[in-house]
């Protein structure tokens, strides 16, 4: 048995062991934050050496501001369609990969490569797809629709460029879930089947209770990659057409660079962190009444 | 009881790294390219140059290697990053300002730079008296004093391929209906006239369009800017930008089907290729055409107005040199050095040359005989505008961009566009 001095020597080393994270952490995040926030009280333009204290001007402009809701609608719509797409697309890689037999970590690899490229490159490349080639493929099959780039019009751009994100995102989120399979047991299946369940109430009773924790992980992942998505936005359509896919990483963007509204971008930025820290707080209540643990 | 000793050792060994990582040695800072003294007794600069394009950094390149045969002592180090204006206000946020760098004097930005003392004043100095006047004086700032050396200019302009213009028997239009007729026989011909590169946003060809066909457009609009009064209300007003909505709508109609899916680049490529006969597009285009098609004869002319007297030309200072007014006394001796170096006509001429960029500066002549028509038109007329960002904010101008591509894209009414631009102008102004 360990005496006391020992133990509290042992909690002591546990304690310098968090320093140097908890150290890096506060610098480069917690302060930053503490500065931004700072920041959106003031009318610093980003340029000038002083700057005044407006106390709410920022976030009360911001509230009466068109444009503003616009980029927080656009925001929301783009964040749903990512956690749809990419939650359905990965579930299903995921299942198929894991019942492969042979060459699963090859294929795995090669599922997995999205992830390994920049999303300004995947952006540049599908840009040159969509403008080349789909109106190719509209002509061919005769449907209108795609007789030009999905991302002329403000109808089908915030599709597009979802799309090129889910491409890409579904990567990680696929390994997430092949690892979350993993912790299902098999004799539970074998009993199932045993029992005459179908396909689908193993996959409802068994696999999705299994996978809520895992489930849990990439909604919150993927929330949180939606409502803070900035670069394939940007790369294939710098937030237009007439404003369609301006979501709110392009508007602070804008703000803090273009338009001289260093404060106000960091308003936004404020706005768009209690968004994300509300959301994650809900997501993870509801996901954890569920599931297997 | 040694293991964590040993551990303590390390996660103390790590904070000391982390903070050593995080602090400034000012005698050990390398994360400048270059700057100041060295021990060999020559004095480093570096020059921020903001412009990306190859043609124009190979041409500084170019007249810095010449500089320093005549001047071993001071060594230049052109640095060049994407998203420059973004890096500088990065820099100046953290007191870190190139000795010698490129910006835009005419814009509102720079003026705020100014304003806060960041770049050194260089009124009387002798290099200005090698600039052209009328480019001069675009460019003090707000207390009248001059900060910035004007070397090139910029324009916007419609840039034809010559060869379908003489192979058709096309001269260049002059007027509105003139253009609308090049048009018409170039559609007929079975020639898309023009290609609009509308998914970047209308950007550059807003600016363009509303001086050449709203002669008085961007004082009309700063005056909705300063909320003395608004497109819908004022009647004059009302019909200029009435006007400027119908030639859009008509300009439109002979553009390609696929704009709002074309970039800027693609339409570069596509005029370099001869898909279209004409393109509206800024002097900065040109580099890119040839690069496309280092074959491709094609020029540019004014894009025209209702009348020959009313076509206005925009056109501005490109990128000026400037000092940057922390620099040390030796460091903006140096520069000065540099800046009276390049403005003579001869090393002018040479970047000139190089980079394809129409020089300001006394005595140069364009290269490229195919751009006489529009530097002519800017020189002799003298009917010209300055770029809206020297006179309405940046992000008016941002958002207006927006407005006029919904306009074009959503084809609502003309008073309805009228509205969108006040509410837009009232919603971004601060």
């Amino acid at each position: 048995m360990k005496s006391k001095r020992e133990s509290t020597a042992d909690k002591l080393t546990n304690f310098l062991f968090t320093i140097p994270a908890v150290v890096l952490y506060s610098i480069f995040f917690i302060y930053a934050v503490i500065v931004g926030v700072n920041y959106s009280f003031t009318d610093w333009n980003g340029i000038a050496k002083t700057y005044n204290y407006i106390g709410f001007e920022n976030y009360k402009s911001l509230f009466e501001n068109q444009y503003f809701w616009n980029t927080l609608w656009v925001t929301v719509k783009y964040a749903l369609l990512l956690v749809v797409g990419v939650m359905i697309t990965s579930l299903i890689l995921a299942l198929c990969l894991n019942s492969i037999k042979h060459l699963k970590t090859l294929t795995k690899s090669i599922f997995f490569i999205p992830a390994m490229i920049g999303g300004v490159t995947i952006s540049l490349i599908f840009d040159q797809i969509y403008y080349r080639l789909v109106p190719v493929i509209g002509e061919m099959l005769g449907i209108s629709a795609l007789s030009q780039s999905p991302l002329a019009s403000a109808k089908t751009a915030l599709i597009a460029v979802v799309f090129v994100n889910v491409w890409q995102a579904v990567a990680m989120p696929t390994m997430i879930f092949m690892a979350g399979l993993q912790t299902v047991p098999g004799d539970l299946y074998e009993s199932a089947m045993l029992d005459g369940a179908t396909t689908f109430q193993r996959f409802r009773y068994i696999t999705l209770p299994y996978l809520m924790p895992t489930f849990t992980i990439n909604m919150v992942l993927t929330i949180k990659a939606g409502i803070t998505s900035f670069d394939y936005a940007y790369a294939l359509t710098a937030g237009g057409p007439s404003r369609s896919t301006t979501v709110i990483g392009i508007s602070i963007y804008n703000d803090a660079f273009n338009n001289m509204k260093f404060s106000l971008a960091n308003a936004e930025a404020v706005i768009l962190f209690i968004i994300i820290a509300l959301l994650s707080l809900i997501q993870i209540k509801i996901s954890s009444k569920g599931g297997v643990n | 009881m040694k293991r964590r000793i040993f551990a303590t050792v390390l996660s103390s060994l790590m904070i000391a790294m982390a903070f050593a990582g995080c602090g400034k040695d000012a005698g050990s800072d390398n994360s400048k390219p270059a700057a100041g003294s060295n021990n060999s007794g020559k004095i480093e600069l570096e020059f921020f140059q903001q412009q990306g394009e190859e043609a124009i950094q190979a041409g500084y390149e170019a007249i810095i290697a010449d500089f320093q045969k005549e001047n071993p002592d001071i060594v230049i180090k052109q640095n060049t990053v994407p998203d420059s204006l973004k890096v500088l206000a990065s820099r100046i946020a953290t007191d870190d300002i190139p000795p010698l760098l490129t910006d835009w004097p005419t814009q509102m930005q720079f003026k705020e730079k100014v304003k806060n003392g960041y770049y050194e004043k260089l009124t009387g100095q002798e290099f200005f008296s090698q600039v052209n006047e009328d480019y001069l004086a675009m460019t003090p700032a707000d207390d009248g004093e001059y900060y910035a050396m004007p070397y090139a200019r910029n324009y916007m302009a419609v840039f034809y391929n010559m060869d379908m213009f003489e192979e058709n028997g096309i001269e260049i239009p002059t007027t509105w209906d003139e253009f609308i007729a090049v048009c018409d026989t170039f559609k007929e011909k079975g020639i898309t006239p023009l290609n609009f590169p509308l998914k970047d946003g209308v950007g550059h060809i807003f600016q363009a369009t509303t001086v050449a066909f709203v002669p008085d457009g961007v004082e009309e609009l700063v005056e909705v800017q300063e909320g003395k009064t608004t497109l819908s209300e004022n009647a004059e007003y009302k019909a200029d930008f009435s006007g400027y909505a119908d030639k859009m709508m008509k300009l439109m109609e002979y553009g390609n089907e696929d704009a709002f899916g074309m970039s800027t680049t693609m339409m570069q490529e596509s005029f370099a290729n001869g898909n279209c006969a004409m393109i509206i597009s800024g002097s900065y285009g040109r580099g890119n055409i040839l690069l496309a098609n280092p074959d491709m004869r094609f020029g540019a002319f004014a894009l025209p107005g209702d009348t020959v007297d009313s076509t206005t030309c925009l056109t501005g200072v490109n990128a000026a040199l400037c000092v940057s007014a922390q620099a040390s006394e030796e460091e903006k001796e140096a520069a000065f050095t540099f800046l009276n170096y390049i403005s003579q006509t001869e090393v002018a001429q040479k970047w000139s040359d190089e980079s394809g960029e129409p020089s300001i500066i006394a005595g140069t002549e364009y290269a490229d005989e195919n751009f006489a028509p529009i530097l002519n038109f800017i020189d002799e007329k003298g009917q010209v505008h300055d770029w809206m960002a020297s006179t309405l904010q940046n992000n008016v101008v941002n958002e207006l961009y927006n407005t006029v591509q919904s306009f074009l894209l959503d084809k609502p009414s003309t008073d309805q566009f009228l509205k969108n631009m006040d509410d837009t102008i009232a919603a971004s102004v601060q």
